[in-house]
């Protein structure tokens, strides 16, 4: 039941975070809220249903969230998402083919932070 | 006697606005500003743009993400840009974008500085605090700069005035004229300027003009006052006296040490010297002609003219203004220019309601004005419209909370519309009324806004605003829309928004309310409908079925028309046997029955006690028509013998007099009755009845 632990786990970046909110209270209480926020559902509803404009928001928006708490896997895979799905001129994704692939990437790394957080907490 | 901590002044927390899809970044920035701010968020740019538009002067700073659902970040800041709040409101991009286009798009729309993720307090912190000190000294000095011209010309024009209301005292004079000269001069000069697209006429110029006409008349100081107030005719002597004082004004202005570098003084001169001259060069002291006279003392000449001929004075009344108009245009009153004159005639209205509202205070504040716009665009960034100093948006604030609370007594549907973005607003009681959302993005496209007042209404309305100017941009119209699953009528009066721009008059949007008049309109029907109908039995009035009838057959002149007046054959039987209550049913019975004979075009009406009337188009043959009608209407009620008595008559539209023909049927009636009753006669429209005619339609019916 520690920060520590949990960060470890992840390779997150504990020592970040903590600079940014300054203290463990702040940390705990967002890390808590990341895991409540919606935006990791709105993006597996948005892919479902073929949304690809929802679906590059809530990328986006993931992918500010998870650097936010230095969970830096997750951030990663969001951001290669973000830019597969950013829409070209003509409004569709600019890597149509890479958005499933990367998609699934992202679904992995979120998983793999839920299980430690869960872990941990 | 010792103070507690509450009345300590405590400086009130400024408002900062969050504007983030998720709900987590609003907690973040939240939690990073911590207790020093008072927090508002919005999780969309509609959302966002809603709160600007009712509280902009309340929010000190936003924080605004970009890529958010509904209007995303740069269409918010757009719209900051196009209502002008952008330059008063610091706006800080808290967005996690690295692309270039969309960064330099952000700046170009005026977003004050980017705070980059993830987010740090600190820098979060300090940066808003670094904004928002910038933004209040800015403000703070251009209020600060604004008090002390305000001051300076107060304390400029107050001198002023103090002098030449000693001078008008001294004349007997009200104190007006120079205020009335001041105000005179000042338009007309405004006008000339547009008038020739003179250069040399700019505003600074014109202020200083009006301000130094106040002391044309300074030079009366060293007239005797016998002379100044006597209120018969000046001798010659006497007058050549009185017109020294255009030259003796002229040299204290002259002597003045200040008159050497003072351009206000060397107006004022050119103005006292020269206020009477004449264009045609036979005025004094120097018999100057046409344009040697300065404008100045030209324009002067001409005000103080039309002001003593419209003010009461020692030795004559006061003149209407049309009439003095008249007399300067004349040339009873001195030679002008005409050019000038046609100036004059232009903004006579103009000055004629003007000078009716004229007062001291007003006067200085316009002055004023034009100093302050000057100064404050210089120190606005880009040399546009300044940013309103605190001032202005107390009274912002001020206006807002008068307009809410009226807006909240009156239970009206109001709302507000912007063109760019296109969306709607409606106040709170409004959009409860109608069961819509208060704010809806592009409402002319909204399947609810559509489906609620219909296509043919939404281009209406949309036609009528943008079809109006400036000038006149009120909006009145009726119409039904479907509220809740109801139809009802509603009238709208709206108020379109013209700004001007570089490129001309630009439609902004509009300001309006709807106000629900269903059941108005419908008690207006029924009132309409009792006026002109019989109540017991539901049939016309002679009067509104005669006007009718008149219209008809003026739009028919070709076609054939038949007339039948019927009356029932012994009906005071049926009173007197079996009650006026009986008597009512049969008559009820009747009228339902007549009704019933004929189609619903057609015309029924109750003339008399038990006296009705049919009148319908009918190119046939009648007489079977008029057959079958009274076989109808003949039988029996509840063991009452229904028998009537018809007079019938037939004539062209075109041919008919209604009160002709109407005795015609009268008189057929009449010989009906006397030979029996029970029976219908026809006569041609032009019988007319016999010396023994009695109508049978008794006096006060006819």
């Amino acid at each position: 039941m520690s920060l520590e632990a949990f960060y470890e786990s992840i390779s997150g970046d504990l020592a970040e975070v903590r600079s940014h909110l300054l203290t463990d209270e702040r940390v705990t209480k967002f890390v808590k809220m990341f895991f409540d926020d919606p935006v990791n559902a709105q993006l597996c509803g948005a892919i479902e249903n073929d949304d690809m404009e929802a679906a590059f928001r809530a990328a986006h928006t993931l992918k500010g969230l998870a650097i936010g708490m230095g969970f830096t896997a997750l951030h990663d895979a969001a951001c290669a998402l973000t830019e597969a799905l950013r829409p070209n001129d003509a409004g569709q994704p600019s890597e149509p083919d890479q958005v499933r692939p990367l998609f699934d990437k992202v679904e992995q790394e979120y998983e793999a932070v839920t299980t430690a957080y869960e872990a941990s907490f | 006697m010792g103070t507690s901590d509450s009345t300590l002044q405590k400086k009130p927390k400024q408002t900062i606005l969050v504007v983030d899809d998720a709900p987590m970044n609003r907690a973040l920035l939240a939690d990073m500003l911590g207790d020093d701010y008072e927090i508002i968020e919005a999780e969309n740019g509609i959302q966002a743009v809603t709160i600007l538009q009712s509280s902009v002067e309340k929010i000190a700073l936003v924080l605004l993400d970009i890529v958010m659902p509904e209007m995303d970040g740069l269409e918010v800041l757009a719209m900051m840009n196009s209502h002008g709040y952008i330059s008063t409101t610091p706006v800080i991009m808290v967005s996690s974008e690295r692309s270039s286009s969309v960064i330099e798009r952000a700046y170009a729309l005026g977003a004050t500085d980017f705070i980059s993720r993830p987010f740090d307090t600190f820098i979060v912190r300090r940066r808003v605090m670094n904004t928002l000190m910038l933004y209040a000294k800015q403000r703070t000095l251009t209020s600060m700069i604004e008090d002390q011209i305000y001051e300076r010309q107060k304390s400029v024009s107050l001198m002023v005035n103090i002098l030449s209301q000693i001078v008008e005292f001294r004349n007997g004079e009200s104190g007006m004229h120079v205020l009335h000269v001041n105000t005179i001069t000042e338009k007309l000069l405004y006008q000339v300027a547009k008038k020739s697209g003179r250069k040399d006429l700019d505003p600074d110029t014109i202020g200083m003009i009006s301000m130094a006409s106040s002391l044309h008349d300074i030079g009366k100081m060293a007239i005797p006052e016998d002379i100044l107030n006597k209120p018969g005719r000046l001798t010659d002597e006497e007058f050549e006296l009185m017109k020294t004082h255009s030259a003796v004004g002229a040299e204290m202005l002259a002597s003045l040490s200040t008159y050497q570098n003072d351009p206000l003084v060397q107006t004022a001169y050119e103005i006292c010297r020269w206020h009477h001259e004449r264009y045609d060069g036979r005025g004094y002291p120097d018999g100057l002609k046409g344009d040697e006279i300065p404008i100045s003392a030209q324009v002067v000449s001409l005000a103080d003219v039309y002001d003593a001929l419209t003010s009461e004075r020692v030795y004559k009344k006061a003149i209407p203004h049309e009439e003095a108009l008249r007399m300067i245009l004349d040339g009873e009153c001195g030679a002008f220019d005409p050019f000038l004159l046609e100036c004059l005639t232009d903004i006579a209205d103009e000055i004629r309601e003007e000078l009716r509202i004229t007062s001291t205070s007003a006067n200085v504040l316009k002055e004023a004005s034009h100093a302050i716009t000057k100064v404050a665009m210089m120190v606005s960034d880009d040399g546009e419209l300044p940013a309103p100093s605190s001032r202005t948006l107390d009274l912002l604030e001020y206006e807002r909370m008068k307009f809410n609370f009226y807006a909240m007594m009156s239970n009206e549907i109001q709302f507000e519309y912007t063109e760019d973005p296109p969306l709607i607003v409606f106040a709170d009681y409004g959009s409860a009324k109608l069961g819509l959302p208060e704010v809806i993005s592009d409402p002319y496209c909204s399947a609810d806004v559509v489906e609620m007042f219909g296509e043919e209404n939404l281009q209406r309305l949309h036609d009528a605003l943008r079809a109006t100017t400036k000038d006149d941009p009120i909006v009145q119209l009726d119409l039904k829309a479907t509220v809740k699953g109801e139809l009802r009528w509603f009238h709208v009066a709206a108020r379109a928004m013209w700004r001007e721009t570089k490129e001309g008059m630009v439609y902004h949007g509009s300001i309006g309310k709807m106000v629900d008049v269903h059941e108005n309109r419908q008690r207006m029907t029924a009132l309409e409908i009792r006026a002109t109908h019989d109540s017991l039995t539901g049939l016309m009035h002679h009067d509104f079925a005669r006007k009718l009838i008149g219209e008809r057959m003026e739009e028919r002149p070709e076609s054939k028309f038949v007339l039948m007046i019927i009356d029932m054959d012994h009906f005071k039987d049926a009173n007197d046997t079996y009650g006026h209550m009986f008597g009512d049913e049969v008559l009820k019975h009747l009228s339902a029955k007549l009704k019933d004979s004929v189609r619903d075009s057609d015309i029924v009406a109750r003339v008399g006690g038990d006296e009705f009337l049919i009148c319908m188009e009918c190119d046939i043959d009648p007489e079977p028509l008029v057959a079958r009608i009274f076989d109808f209407i003949t039988g029996e009620y509840k063991g009452f013998p229904m028998s009537v008595s018809m007079g019938v008559v037939c004539v062209e539209g075109g041919d008919a007099v209604y009160d002709d023909v109407f005795k015609a049927a009268d008189g057929a009636l009449y010989e009906m009755k006397r030979g029996g009753r029970g029976g219908y006669v026809f006569v041609g429209a032009d019988e007319r009845p016999g010396e023994d005619f009695e109508s049978a339609v008794s006096p006060i019916d006819r």
